[in-house]
């Protein structure tokens, strides 16, 4: 009777994570399937390097894309060494535990805490106006960096703990300094961490628009320098969908776009870690 | 009892190691305690080895063998809570002193863990990176990986794929290589944590057999579960109990004593294999 019963159980447990699953792909599938059937039409060559025009009606994406790009390289350039040194300080240079060690987190989660427009209205007050960078592509790229600082943050962190125990013991044991211990053995086994890192903080980077919108603002030209202001892909997507009447179509080609660059984003990350990685073992 | 060897602590009531005069022992702790935070891990250890020897560190889990052995090159200094309390010569040397540089003191006293430990990179590289740290010539480089590889009977067998991953070897030429990379630093003083006892019945018989033929460029301490491995390759013996939660020392001297005829009854029990 039991027995039966708990076969039972585990049936509809089975059905109900199979059930789980299969709709996790079926919105993939349907989200993916709605943005190519609209956006696919649209997007051509001309479309990927030229300017918009009439507000974004017609004409292509080319500067957006400069934009865009630009904004991601100050973020990542500033939250890449900054998140990969306070995981490293909280890993290694202090005793997990501790006060310090405590407070630091807590500065770490409640930053995760914060909504992407209260970082907006941060960037604008203290990028923009006290720094005086204006509206600018490196506003904007500061204010992402604050924003992803965390997730930069957490997962170089787990992938610092996770390296072996034995790895660290065996390292003290044969007299390796802290620096080469990280450098050699705690780096290299962190890289799943960072790179997992990276890629999360560039996906969210790149899906940011409230963050961005009063930082590097609208402007559609092609940016001269990081003082520019220029508008990424996902504002110039909210910009089409909210204010222009007529390009919803562009929008979705926008949208394809930035689809398809999140996936290249993330394929080609993950393949230079592994071969990064495979070189260094044999190295 | 040999004279250069003797243990005492609280327990047998002796007044402390005595030694031969004028042959000081390569390592000696005195009155040696570990605690960490409030709880006391290890109490009042005091054991001599003379130089080119082999003491054997027996006794159930959990009675502060491996401590013991963290104490003798300041691993204990990684554990955050713990202090070491006594004193500790190599060499004649004292190491719990604030001016003994713990990098230093870990090249003079190499150590192999329970589980290989390889680093994850080429086999090759296992051993330059340490050699590099401390200080070794470009030039010195290559020889002294091939003869410390030579050393542990590894090079025939590896010798054609130095820059394959250490981690592509089995469990006992792992454990060699580990060996092979505490040696290429030329330590005096080698710490072995259960060396063989995550490894295959062949590779136990090859790395015992390698570790008593290092006796001749090395002192060595080791702890081990297996007692006729103890038998086989000690000069010297201890018998770590915990006694009312604190690990210490309950019978210790020559191998042939210690097994042949402890005095402590609980040793006698533990060696005769009817205790725990």
């Amino acid at each position: 009777m039991t027995r039966l019963r708990s076969a039972k159980i585990d049936r509809s447990v089975a059905v109900v994570c199979w059930v789980s699953a299969a709709a996790v792909c079926a919105t993939f599938g349907c989200l993916l399937i709605e943005i190519i059937r609209a956006g696919y039409a649209e997007v051509s060559w001309e479309y990927l390097t030229s300017r918009p025009l009439d507000a974004g009606r017609a004409g292509g994406i080319g500067t957006v894309l400069v934009s865009t790009v630009l904004v991601l390289l100050v973020c990542l350039a500033v939250s890449i060494p900054v998140g990969v040194g306070a995981a490293t300080w909280l890993s290694e240079f202090t005793t997990p535990g501790s006060r310090r060690a405590r407070f630091v987190t807590g500065c770490v989660n409640l930053l995760a805490s914060v909504p992407s427009i209260i970082f907006g209205l941060f960037g604008m007050v203290f990028f923009s106006q006290m720094l005086n960078l204006g509206i600018s592509i490196l506003s904007g790229g500061l204010t992402l960096a604050c924003m992803v600082l965390p997730i930069v943050i957490q997962t170089t962190y787990s992938g610092l703990r996770s390296a072996a125990v034995e790895l660290r013991l065996g390292a003290a044991a044969l007299g390796l300094s802290r620096t080469s211990t990280l450098w050699y053995l705690l780096f290299p086994a962190a890289t799943n961490g960072v790179v997992a890192g990276l890629l999360l903080s560039l996906g969210r980077a790149m899906a940011e628009t409230a963050a961005l919108l009063f930082t590097s603002g609208y402007a559609t030209r092609m940016p001269e320098s990081l003082l520019d202001s220029g508008r990424t892909l996902s504002v110039h997507i909210y910009d089409l969908a909210i204010n222009v009447s007529g390009a919803e179509s562009r929008a979705y080609a926008s949208a394809f776009v930035l689809l398809i660059l999140l996936l290249l984003v993330n394929l080609s990350t993950s393949m230079l870690a592994e071969r990064w990685l495979r070189t260094r073992q044999t190295a | 009892m040999d004279p250069l060897v003797q243990l005492s602590e609280s327990v047998s009531g002796s007044s402390g190691p005595v030694c031969e005069p004028g042959i000081a022992p390569m390592l000696e702790t005195r009155e040696l305690s570990v605690t960490y935070g409030s709880r006391r891990a290890l109490s009042g250890v005091s054991l001599a080895v003379p130089r080119h020897q082999i003491l054997a560190i027996v006794g159930p889990s959990g009675c502060g063998k491996s401590t013991f052995l963290n104490s003798l090159n300041r691993l204990t200094d990684l554990t955050p809570n713990c202090r070491v309390e006594g004193s500790i010569r190599v060499d004649n040397e004292e190491i719990l002193n604030a001016d003994c540089d713990p990098m230093t003191l870990r090249r003079r006293v190499g150590m192999v863990f329970q589980k290989p430990n390889p680093f994850p990179l080429s086999i090759c590289r296992n051993l330059a990176i340490p050699l590099k740290e401390h200080g070794c010539a470009k030039s010195d480089m290559d020889s002294i990986i091939e003869e410390a590889i030579s050393d542990v009977g590894l090079w025939d067998e590896v010798k054609d794929r130095l820059n394959a991953p250490a981690l592509s070897l089995s469990g006992g030429q792992q454990q060699r290589l580990c060996i092979a990379r505490a040696l290429a630093l030329r330590p005096e003083v080698m710490l072995f944590d259960e060396p063989c006892s995550a490894l295959d019945p062949f590779s136990i018989n090859v790395v015992e057999q390698l570790i008593a033929s290092l006796r001749e460029r090395v002192t060595i301490v080791i702890v081990t579960h297996n007692l006729a491995q103890a038998r086989r390759i000690a000069d010297q013996a201890a018998v770590f109990w915990q006694r009312d939660g604190v690990g210490t020392v309950i019978e210790s001297g020559p191998a042939t004593l210690v097994f042949g005829a402890p005095q402590d009854p609980e040793a006698a029990a533990y060696l005769s294999g009817h205790c725990c």
